[in-house]
């Protein structure tokens, strides 16, 4: 089945900013006249690295309603707001965990091997290039890198036309190494896409050349009233009151308002926007700011963040493609937000500074750490909230998309995968329940949300090398295989699958299985193949296939 | 700023934020020896709260945070009381560009303020309230609004007021003054036009804002007469005019500064003297009679402007000030539901230790605060608010007041109790219960608390000291083992012994809960409330029970003061500073005087030159 992407989409009022600003604050979009097919399906995934302080994460409430309530006591309180186009599946374990007992996964690397195996759902191999530690144990930390081929190119071959690929996007310049990446178009092979918003610019204008026939559309009154109309007065008001002799300081809230305008539907009014000469009249120039650092990791990146995920809406909205993904950086300082120091994030999420397991406690570790937690979620509800804006069939965007927050762990010290973070927002064209925590687990409405807040609390010092997976949930609990949620997203956009229930061009089944196995113990024996390629290695055994029934609408 | 006066002294094992607001930042005593129930001393933390009037370079000023209210107890330029405020009916300060630091004395002249302060969230239901008349499903437009804050508008919150004037708009049009606006006669329409905007914009609109508005009939494609009706609502909800306070240019006169250098100030015209009248009296618009006031330049004086306060403060208009009244007394507590550091109606208890206790006597204990500071606010003295002997119960509660449950039922009901027993707000449950661990007292929250509202010593622990255990003893009361853990360090022992432990341990008669206790459930042994000396303000006196102490902080000069700062700073939206402490004092003068309403403080507050004067920032 493949997906038209010369689908005509009208933009009104689009505000003439560049890249480096927000531009799509209440963007009003509608399909053409006359235009009858299904609004587009899309995978959006976004993804922050170290897991979370699941306490303050997770809202008491693991199976039953959401309510605004409970996502203001939490970290997530900035996506409030959207609680009705929320969904949190609770009691997911993800697939292939480092543990110091192998419990429940290989023991590669903590990192590389959980986001090699994240979308895969397949076992990892050690590169040649590994460090090799103690006696000679071969420990090849950070270069796992996954036997599988993960899910967001089996979405594409099915959905995207013409070969187009996911978007991968790294807010903080394009990285290769397998602890960053997530997507793999081939086993052995990371997909690592684009790092900058020039780059992504420069991909959704030339993917968008088929599109260039659309023809302009005809405005409603409301939107032209409520649109630049109401905006010129707006600016007009502003302009007023900016002749009136006033303090620097009142002057520089005037300006940055009438900034804020190019947010809102502005002075350009534009048709189809997924073409080189209609983005430059809207003053998007492939050399716009908000390019991203190139390399990563050694500058705060957060200036980037919106401009890339304004871009990436632009992506979703001119269905380039069917997935999106928003990649947050790993192993960066994250001091630019107020009250966190400027220690790397890795180091942080292990409360010492460092990558060692146990150690002297930062101060304040854990505020740190909650702070980083909702600075991610303002990050995600502003791309939800970009999403929801956006006028698409008889809802918006984000209710045609699956617009997903994956974290790599549960907890960042622990490292463990059980009692996984994970939120989405929108229902994907009706497929998913939303406003709703769902524990798929057991369907217990108390799971526990974890342990984060154990060590590194007032008064305590330090951490034990006995203790680092004290922080994570009770492996008792919420240990329901991510791969189940894997086949919900990948039924909800329509991809199909063979008879035995795997993803496969021309398919006609629902998709029930993925990956090399759905069970953890197996990957516990896997024997990784240290960089000699992949090894002979019969499919593993799928003990629950099938999707979670509990998600469905 | 009176708190600035001072003596500054940090010691005290539970007087901070945060971390003493969590009942688990004690470390339980199976891993640290602390005994349950019992608080521990620290190493004195100096506050930064300067015991001097030399103003201080704003750049180089430590921001100190009084661990009672969380607010900055010496302002800092452009800055503002944050998330500290009372949380449902908070016009929370939200004047920025204050001048030079606060030294702590009363400076003849006017603050600096912004000329474009944004609604608060409260202010902006009510206006909508108050002007369309229509409400969401859940009460409140601002549900989904950013917290307020000043400074520049956050882009989520644009977006919010666009999306709810949308909404807004919708809702609108089928109301009488949607209406207004869909005549299709062009007169009429200006006519609409111009009465909708003098009551947003607070003043009439200029000629070329009406024919903007206007010139939305003629847009193609054409509306109909609802849809041009709701896109100029939502044009004018959207617009700064409405969004902000805007106070423009105006004559500059001259007014007393400090060291006879005359000061120039901007003259408020009467329409800003009328939008401020309102907005600090209701929250909202003004009324017919206020807009008239302001057309008729009728509200350049002094006198004038008492004259509309006190009518806006008159039983006509008491559910509109109450809301005000409300906050006012919640900022002077620091009740919130959202600030960190508040411990108001955040503490559960142990049923077992306290059969008594029920989860539900925290929200009726809560509501119990506000009907006693409404009660008091608008019909009472200041010395009621220690005195009083009115309480506010239900079913779940009464038992607390040793009253019958069974004849109460679920909604409040104002009864008199002993007034010896149960002297005024400090002495009602939900001071008691929240000021208290779960299992025990808290004499040394209790009594920070007190310290501070009379204007003792203020200061922050050293976090460690909330590890430090109880020495080793036997205790018969929760009192004896507190002196005991004040005792472990000299540096903590002077501040505790002296200021901290003793009004707190006045009232250990009171139990965690908020019940009368004669045995310490802890240790067993029979509660004392006589002290050999409180170490009030004006000297140390021997206190027996709770009645003498709350007769003798009602008494207190400093005490007054705080509470006149605290309101000013509340009612004028800005930190507490020089300029208003003159005004605070003024409000002090006229309490100390005696027989003094406080349903006056208000208008009183609209007596000070800042009133009807402004000064802009450079």
């Amino acid at each position: 089945m493949k997906k038209k992407i010369d689908r005509r989409i009208f933009l009104r009022g689009l505000g003439g900013a560049a890249v480096a600003a927000p531009f799509l604050g209440t963007l009003g979009v509608r399909p053409a006249i006359g235009q009858t097919a299904a609004s587009a399906k899309r995978l959006i995934i976004y993804f922050s690295h170290y897991g979370c302080i699941t306490e303050k994460w997770f809202p008491a409430n693991s199976n039953g309603e959401l309510t605004q309530d409970a996502l203001n006591a939490t970290s997530l309180k900035s996506l409030a707001p959207f609680y009705q186009k929320l969904l949190l599946p609770r009691g997911i374990r993800g697939m292939n965990e480092w543990t110091f007992g192998r419990e429940f996964g290989q023991e590669t690397d903590p990192h590389s091997q959980v986001m090699a195996s994240f979308l895969t759902a397949a076992p990892v191999d050690r590169t040649s290039s590994g460090q090799t530690i103690g006696g000679g144990l071969d420990f090849d930390k950070l270069n796992a890198i996954s036997y599988g081929r993960s899910m967001d190119h089996y979405i594409t071959d099915q959905l995207n036309a013409d070969g187009v690929g996911p978007l991968v996007a790294h807010f903080a310049g394009a990285r290769t190494d397998s602890t960053s990446n997530l997507s793999y178009s081939a086993p052995l092979e990371i997909y690592s896409g684009m790092g900058t918003a020039s780059q992504m610019y420069a991909a959704l204008t030339n993917l968008g050349q088929t599109s260039t026939a659309a023809p302009m559309n005809e405005d409603t009154y409301k939107m032209v009233a409520q649109g630049k109309s109401a905006i010129d007065i707006v600016a007009d008001d502003l302009k007023t009151l900016r002749a009136q002799k006033m303090s620097k300081s009142d002057y520089d809230k005037l300006d940055h308002w009438a900034e804020l305008l190019h947010q809102s539907t502005g002075t350009v009014r534009a048709g189809m926007l997924c073409t080189t000469d209609e983005a430059t009249a809207l003053g998007i120039s492939q050399g716009g700011g908000g390019g991203g650092g190139g390399g990563g990791g050694g500058g705060s990146f957060n200036n980037n963040v919106q401009p890339m995920m304004d871009l990436a809406v632009m992506n979703a909205i001119c269905n380039q493609t069917s997935v999106i993904m928003l990649m947050m950086p790993g192993n960066t300082a994250m001091g630019f937000i107020d009250g966190v120091d400027n220690s790397e994030n890795h180091g942080l999420s292990h409360r010492i500074g460092n990558a060692n397991m146990g150690g002297s406690c930062i101060s304040g570790v854990l505020g740190m750490l909650e702070k980083m937690d909702i600075w991610y979620a303002e990050q995600f509800a502003y791309l939800v909230g970009k999403l929801d804006s956006v006028d698409e069939g008889n809802g918006t965007v984000l209710d045609n998309s699956a617009t997903v927050w994956f974290q790599e762990q549960s907890d960042g010290q622990a490292h463990n995968l059980n009692n996984m973070p994970i939120v989405q927002a929108g229902s994907c064209g009706g497929y998913f329940k939303t406003g709703m925590s769902i524990n798929v687990d057991d369907g217990s409405s108390d799971l526990s949300s974890g342990n984060s807040l154990a060590q590194c609390g007032d008064g305590d010092s330090d951490i034990g090398s006995n203790e680092v997976q004290s922080t994570g949930t009770d492996n008792k609990y919420a240990n329901a295989p991510m791969t189940k949620y894997l086949y919900n997203l990948m039924n909800a956009l329509g991809v199909k699958a063979n008879a035995d229930g795997f993803p496969e061009v021309g398919g006609t089944e629902k998709v029930s299985k993925f990956g090399w196995s759905d069970d953890q113990q197996e990957f516990a024996k896997f024997v990784p193949n240290s960089g000699q390629g992949i090894k002979d290695e019969p499919q593993g055994p799928f003990i629950n296939p099938g999707e979670f029934e509990a998600l469905l609408a | 700023m009176i708190l600035a006066s001072l003596a500054s002294v940090a010691c005290s094992g539970e007087t901070g934020g945060d971390s003493t607001m969590n009942p688990g930042a004690i470390t339980p005593a199976a891993s640290s020896g602390v005994m349950p129930g019992t608080e521990a001393p620290g190493a004195i933390t100096p506050s930064g709260v300067g015991g001097t009037n030399t103003p201080a370079d704003p750049g180089a000023q430590p921001v100190a945070t009084d661990p009672m209210t969380g607010l900055p107890v010496s302002p800092t330029p452009g800055t503002q009381p944050q998330g500290n405020g009372p949380d449902t009916t908070n016009p929370t300060p939200t004047t920025t560009d204050m001048p030079p630091p606060a030294t702590g004395t009363c400076q003849p002249g006017v603050p600096i303020t912004s000329q474009i302060p944004r609604l608060t969230n409260l202010q902006y239901d009510t206006v909508v309230k108050d002007i369309f008349n229509v409400s969401p499903a859940s009460g409140k437009w601002s549900d989904s609004f950013e917290a307020d804050t000043v400074g520049e508008l956050p882009s989520t919150q644009w977006a919010n007021y666009l999306a709810a004037a949308d909404k807004i708009a919708a809702a609108v049009v089928a109301t009488p003054v949607g209406q207004s606006l869909t005549c299709a006669d062009g007169a009429c329409l200006d006519a609409g036009i111009k009465a909708l905007g003098r009551q947003m914009f607070r003043r009439p609109l200029t000629d070329a804002e009406v024919a903007k508005f206007t010139a939305l009939k003629d847009l193609q494609p054409a509306g109909t007469p609802e849809e041009i009706a709701a896109a100029i609502v939502y044009s004018m909800l959207i617009s700064p005019s409405f969004l902000t306070r805007a106070e423009l240019d105006a004559p500059e006169v001259m007014v007393p500064g400090t060291d006879a250098a005359p000061q120039m100030a901007h003259q408020l015209s009467d329409y800003e003297v009328a939008a401020r009248l309102s907005f600090m009296l209701w929250g909202s618009v003004p009324d017919q009679v206020l807009a008239d006031a302001a057309d008729a330049k009728e509200l350049e004086t002094k006198e004038q402007i008492a004259a509309q306060a006190a009518r806006m403060v008159g039983p006509e208009f008491k559910d509109r000030v109450m809301p005000v009244i409300n906050g006012a007394h919640r900022f002077y507590a620091n009740i919130s539901d959202t600030s960190s550091t508040s411990r108001w109606g955040k503490m559960d208890h142990d049923t077992a230790k306290f059969p008594e206790y029920l989860p539900a006597q925290k929200a009726a204990t809560m509501a119990e605060m506000d009907a006693l500071f409404a009660d008091i606010g608008y019909n009472g003295k200041f010395e009621d608010l220690f005195l009083s002997n009115v309480a506010y119960v239900n079913a779940d509660t009464a038992g607390l007041y040793g009253l019958n449950p069974a004849d109460y039922g679920a909604d409040l009901t104002r009864v008199e109790l002993d007034a010896m027993a149960r002297p005024g707000f400090i002495t009602r449950a939900a001071f008691l219960s929240s000021f208290a661990h779960p299992d025990s007292t808290a004499p040394i929250l209790r009594g920070a608390f007190l310290i501070r509202i009379m204007g003792g010593q203020t200061g922050v622990p050293d976090p460690n000291a909330l590890k430090t255990p109880i020495p080793d003893g036997t205790y018969a009361t929760n009192a004896e083992a507190t002196k005991a853990l004040t005792s472990v360090q000299d540096s903590c022992k002077s501040c505790h012994w002296t200021n901290i432990n003793p009004p707190g341990f006045v009232l250990e008669n009171f139990s965690a809960v908020g019940s009368i206790q004669t045995k310490d459930p802890v240790y067993g042994g029979d509660i004392t409330t006589a002290v050999d000396a409180v170490n009030f303000p004006a000297g140390s006196k021997p206190i027996n029970n709770a009645f003498e102490l709350m007769t003798e902080i009602a008494a207190g000069r400093a005490t007054k003061e705080i509470y006149a700062e605290k309101y000013v700073s509340y009612a004028t939206g800005r930190e507490a500073n020089d300029y208003d402490t003159c005004t605070a004092i003024q409000i002090a003068d006229k309490i100390e005087a005696g027989n003094y309403s406080l349903a006056s403080v208000l208008p009183d507050i609209t007596q000070a030159d800042s009133f009807r004067l402004r000064v802009a920032g450079e």
